[in-house]
């Protein structure tokens, strides 16, 4: 199974997992019949996946294994000074399954201070890539304002 | 008989009496200028006291002789006048060697008192020489040690406002490392705030984008995503 998608993403798809598994063997109010349309997250994925929901046991089986999948992704944490719009979000997906893999989570954080650029934090290493950082390097290469290159 | 032995005794008198002088006179060499001229007056009263000493001692053996003579039985006015003649001539010939030695001492003074005033002159120009050299030598002692503290004074002094300039500028070079830095400081904070205030105004989405894919690139190849 392949499964890229944001900390928001994953949050939600294991809340509305949650409830789907709890809604299997109800037979009154919140029932899987009633719940499962309401979902954002599961219903889409579902789709993608081609899960009969008819079948309770292959409902089942799917959700544990999204489940499963998403305990065992890799977690990319993204830090960037602005609000990532869907377009963009989708075009980071892409470079992370090219670049990364396909089971990663994207923790998408927002600091404006940071000016541009983007700090991350990769199995336990960090990097700093913001333009803040660069900034503050670029003066640190010169003892005094004298020798700024002009 | 008794004539050639008063003779012998007079002689031997006087000879006593003449190396008595004679010691004297030796004696008031070999002492300075004032002892000399103390000894000399000495001698020169031995010599006077030998002198009437050897008259008294002459005249009393010639009485004593004459006396004899005139209870002698041999004695005539030949004999007499014989004894009186030789003691005469003996006193005489005595007051003459008497007279003549006082002469060769006073001679031989005069001679030693003109060789001690040489020999003072001679000592006296060497000590001047002497007194000289040395006074001379002590000078340029003197000249040499007052320019040998001077020159170290000098050096002294040259070597504390040596050190003393070099702590001032330390101090000075201190100070503006410090008011630079503090310079250098307020410059990146107003550069960075600037930089801030211009990124965030002027970066639009595309190129926030970019540089986020950008930046990925860069960690990718520094190999963060390497597994």
């Amino acid at each position: 199974m392949k499964l890229l998608v944001t900390a928001r993403e994953s949050e939600n798809i294991l809340e509305e997992s949650d409830t789907l598994l709890r809604s299997l063997y109800k037979v009154e109010d919140g029932n899987f019949d009633n719940e499962y349309p309401r979902t954002t997250s599961i219903k889409p994925l579902f789709e993608e996946l081609h899960v009969d929901v008819r079948n309770k046991q292959q409902v089942e089986k799917a959700l544990n294994d999204i489940r499963d999948t998403l305990k065992d992704s890799q977690k990319i944490q993204l830090t960037v000074a602005f609000v990532p719009n869907e377009k963009f979000l989708d075009k980071l997906k892409i470079w992370t399954e090219q670049n990364v893999g396909t089971n990663v989570i994207l923790d998408i954080r927002i600091d404006s201070g940071i000016l541009g650029g983007v700090k991350l934090v990769f199995n336990g290493l960090y990097k700093d890539f913001s333009l803040i950082a660069k900034l503050s390097n670029y003066f640190k290469e010169y003892n005094n304002v004298s020798q700024l290159p002009r | 008989m008794i004539y050639f032995i008063l003779s012998i005794i007079l002689s031997f008198i006087i000879t006593v009496l003449l190396i008595v002088v004679y010691l004297a006179i030796s004696r008031a060499q070999l002492a300075n200028d004032k002892k000399n001229k103390d000894a000399y007056s000495q001698a020169i009263q031995m010599i006077n006291d030998a002198r009437m000493a050897s008259m008294h001692i002459i005249k009393d053996a010639h009485l004593k002789a004459l006396r004899t003579l005139e209870n002698s039985s041999v004695f005539n006015k030949d004999l007499k006048r014989e004894v009186e003649t030789s003691i005469d001539h003996l006193t005489n010939k005595h007051l003459t060697s008497l007279d003549s030695l006082s002469r060769e001492l006073e001679e031989s003074y005069k001679k030693a008192v003109t060789e001690q005033k040489d020999k003072d002159i001679t000592t006296i120009e060497s000590a001047s020489e002497s007194m000289k050299s040395e006074i001379l030598r002590e000078v340029e002692e003197f000249k040499q040690t007052l320019q040998k503290e001077t020159f170290e004074s000098q050096e002294m002094v040259e070597q504390k406002v040596s050190e003393e300039y070099e702590k001032v500028k330390s101090q000075i070079e201190d100070y503006k490392n410090v008011e630079i830095k503090k310079i250098d400081e307020n410059m990146f904070s107003i550069v960075l705030i600037a930089s801030k205030k211009i990124f965030g105004r002027t970066l639009d989405l595309d190129t926030h984008e970019q540089i986020v894919i950008d930046s990925l690139e860069e960690a990718k190849k520094e190999g963060v995503f390497s597994k």
